[in-house]
């Protein structure tokens, strides 16, 4: 970007006006960046102009151009908005004479390409009610009309439980207004009344809180919400219990999988070995075998608190794609610039967390921040013996074992969205499996 | 009869739920008062249901319906280009029609609908513009909204203003706007609002003591939410809310009563004592608040609410929504202050009125001699 002056942000006033002709500017390729669009110069140009990035006319920024450009650099052009537009929709790309593109548009299929452009945006004007057995809730986000930050409810001041993004509508002076939920549970009614925080992730900033001291409640609607969440918090528990059944069915069978092939591979030795040593030596062979078998029945995995998590498992709560199964038969899930997930025991002292990482989007070994709760964590990856498949250990920054009800991931690099172009999501790492360790004893 | 006139609108005519639709409604029957017959060409841009149709079938001599299609690419990187929401389908399907039947004039509704005049020559080409599209997203921009629906660039509005005989403004201050852009001939005429309070009994039982009654769009919303939240810092207003507006899901923390979409906005107007029209940017007539004074409310307002309408009393040239609550604030208060705005309002609207008529008089005329 040599002799290039990029001057100001999205909402500098330029005083001056532009001096050039901006039919002499032409950008060949648009691409996403992280908070601007990156336009590739497709001729040599001398400029002095203000470039504007619109959608549906609406302004998304603009930046003053003053310069020389040589084909093949490239200028970035700062984005700080994104209005609530339908997708896929067109990026259009030009001066303040308005009247021609000077690039070529791009068009964005999914929230997560806008969320990577300008961010998840914050919520503003939080409002809070209860209604039907829900905590209903409608928020501003003024930044991003189609971004969906990450939201967690607190409830009681220690269990975090998902919120449900309802839905969303434009809003004339910008931005949308979001609509979320989260179910309420006969259980939140706890002697000391209910109290729930909304709370934004990756920061822990608490955007309200609602609270009923006890007594406050009448019984009536006290014994409804205790009725609906009774039947449908039932539904969701036996699913809950299912799924966790499930896991639990797959790990005993590919145990009982693995045995079954030790067996096998040791009766075919026996056979082997049998079958090759005179007969006067064959029963002690047998007795070689059933030592081995014995070793290696041994080395099977003994029961601990570890939990491991599937992809499929309901503790994958936020900022993942849907699961996927790879070739070899594993179901894995992509996550997106940022993803969370539900520590499965919250009570118990965590030692580490251990991601699985089969693929990345971009080069190189995962880069991932986190942190358990709102509290920092040291992360180590360790490649296999051919690169992939990573493991991403994460551990407190602290010694010894903390607590955390979710653990929030965060992508540390750049996405190279044009590395495939045919794909309209946004990916950063597959993740096979998630490991809590965690040390009963404190 | 005195003539046959083709209108050719991107709306439906009923239910008159939507301003251009009560319009075009509204301009149609005026013909139709005055001897004409009247066609209607209804291009399905907003849908539209069966009961839809059957009633247009009954208000117009013929109705041909054209299923909407997709908006072209914006034309221009930051506005759109004058005929991108109209197909050149329409274009032939109005050439196709105007040829088939004789007409004396042909009223395309809307500038970025101008191109179905490229399509046919002969009876009297009459635009009715019903605001203002040149730099519309410039003014939303200005206003903190962000620009929606249809907005172009003065130079490609002037082209559609251009392609017209008659050009049509929705009121004097626009006419002489645009007169000043176009070579073709440009009047203002208003919109017909019927004077429902000399038949319509008043209820002594009110919902609210203020009202405001408006569509889901975005200068509606702007303007209802600043209210909001100037009330919440002058003072309490008893007001209640009614139409669209009621669906865009906007958070009124001061609003008492929300009456949702009226069938008939003459129950709304009956249950509340004043209505408020709060505006403080946009184009166009107001129409919210010549009906207001059409069903003999007092009604407070903008110096915008009343653009076009020469008001005299102070609560009719509000420069701020802070003064349009302060208004309120003194309604409430004094009998006095109460007295005036009603009988002004009442004059208001009588004087609007008559001139209504007059316009639609002329425009009469004009298409009888052009027809000539």
């Amino acid at each position: 970007m040599k002799d290039i002056k990029r001057i100001g942000s999205p909402v500098l006033a330029v005083t001056t006006p532009p001096r050039s002709d901006p039919a002499a500017i032409r950008f060949d390729a648009t691409r996403l960046g992280p908070g601007a669009l990156l336009l590739t110069a497709g001729d040599d140009f001398d400029a002095d102009t203000e470039l504007v990035a619109w959608v549906e006319g609406i302004e998304l920024g603009r930046v003053r151009l003053l310069g020389s450009l040589r084909v093949g650099e490239t200028f970035s052009l700062p984005c700080g908005y994104f209005p609530h537009v339908a997708l896929p929709c067109e990026v259009r790309i030009g001066t303040t004479d308005e009247t021609f593109d000077v690039a070529a548009g791009l068009t964005l299929h999914s929230a997560d390409e806008v969320e990577l452009l300008v961010g998840p945006g914050r919520l503003e004007d939080v409002r809070l009610r209860v209604v039907n057995g829900y905590l209903e809730g409608s928020a501003d986000n003024l930044s991003n009309g189609l971004g969906r930050p990450a939201l967690l409810c607190r409830v009681n001041g220690r269990l975090y439980r998902a919120v449900e993004h309802v839905g969303a509508r434009r809003r004339s002076a910008g931005g949308a207004r979001l609509t979320f939920r989260v179910k309420l549970e006969a259980t939140d009614f706890v002697e000391t009344g209910i109290g729930y925080e909304i709370v934004q992730m990756p920061a822990h900033d608490v955007l309200a809180a609602i609270a009923f001291a006890p007594g406050i409640l009448p019984e009536l609607s006290r014994g409804v919400v205790r009725l609906e969440a009774g039947l449908e918090g039932l539904g969701r528990r036996l699913d809950l219990e299912v799924g966790k059944l499930r896991e639990e069915a797959v790990r005993r069978e590919r145990e009982a999988d693995a045995t079954m092939e030790g067996v096998l591979e040791y009766v075919l030795a026996l056979a082997h070995d049998t079958l090759m040593k005179p007969a006067d030596q064959r029963g002690a062979a047998g007795a070689g075998i059933y030592r081995r078998i014995v070793e290696r029945a041994g080395r099977l995995p003994e029961p601990t608190a570890d939990r491991h998590i599937r992809p499929s498992s309901p503790y994958f709560i936020d900022g993942w794609h849907e699961v996927e199964i790879d070739p070899r038969g594993y179901d894995f899930r992509w996550m997106g610039l940022r993803a969370s997930l539900l520590n499965p025991q919250p009570a118990m002292p965590v030692s580490s967390l251990t991601l699985t990482v089969s693929a990345t989007a971009g080069e190189g070994p995962p880069q991932i921040t986190a942190t358990f709760d709102a509290d920092p964590v040291r992360v180590r990856v360790v490649a296999s013996a051919n690169g992939t498949p990573y493991t991403v250990e994460i551990e407190p920054a602290r010694p010894g074992p903390a607590t955390a009800h979710v653990v929030y991931l965060g992508c540390g690099q750049i996405v190279p969205l044009e590395k495939h172009p045919e794909e309209r999501r946004v990916l950063t790492q597959a993740v096979m499996g998630v490991t809590w360790r965690y040390r009963p004893d404190g | 009869m005195r003539g046959r006139v083709l209108m050719v609108a991107p709306v439906f005519t009923h239910p008159p739920i939507q301003g251009n639709a009560a319009r075009i409604l509204a301009f149609g029957r005026q013909l139709k008062q005055r001897g004409f017959e009247i066609d209607l060409m209804h291009f399905k841009l907003d849908g539209g249901s069966g009961e839809t149709a059957s009633a247009m079938r009954a208000e117009w001599s013929r109705v041909v319906q054209i299923e909407a299609m997709p908006h072209a690419r914006m034309a221009h990187p930051a506005h759109w280009g004058l005929d991108d929401w109209c197909p050149e389908s329409v274009v032939e399907t109005v050439g196709d029609l105007v040829r088939a039947s004789y007409y004396d004039a042909v009223v395309v509704n809307y500038v970025w609908m101008s191109r179905v005049f490229e399509g046919f020559d002969g009876p009297l080409k009459i635009l009715d513009t019903h605001d203002v599209f040149g730099d519309r997203h410039r003014l939303s921009r200005e206003a903190d909204i962000d620009p929606n629906w249809f907005f172009t660039s003065i130079a490609e509005e002037d082209r559609g203003f251009d392609r017209a005989d008659v050009v049509i403004a929705i009121q004097e201050t626009e006419a002489r706007q645009i007169a000043a852009r176009t070579r073709a001939r440009t009047i203002a005429v208003a919109h017909p609002v019927p004077p429902v309070l000399l038949t319509r009994a008043d209820s002594d039982h009110k919902a609210a003591v203020f009202g405001y009654i408006g569509s889901a769009n975005p200068w509606n919303e702007k303007s209802l939410l600043d209210f909001d939240a100037a009330v919440l810092r002058k003072g309490p207003v008893d007001w209640a809310v009614a139409g669209t507006i009621c669906r865009s899901g906007l958070s009124l923390a001061s609003a008492r009563y929300s009456f949702g979409i009226v069938d008939d906005p003459r129950e709304f107007y009956r249950h509340v004592a004043c209505c408020f029209n709060p505006m403080s940017s946009g184009t166009g007539l107001k129409i919210k608040t010549v009906e207001a004074m059409a069903h003999g409310r007092a009604i407070i307002g903008t110096q915008v609410a009343f653009e076009g309408l020469d008001p005299r009393h102070d609560f009719h040239r509000a420069g701020t929504v802070d003064e349009v609550v302060d208004a309120a604030h003194a309604f409430v208060a004094s009998e006095a202050a109460r007295a005036s705005v009603i009988e002004e309002s009442r004059r208001l609207y009588l004087i609007y009125i008559d001139g209504v008529r007059r316009q639609y008089e002329q425009l009469a005329d004009d298409i009888e001699k052009a027809a000539a």
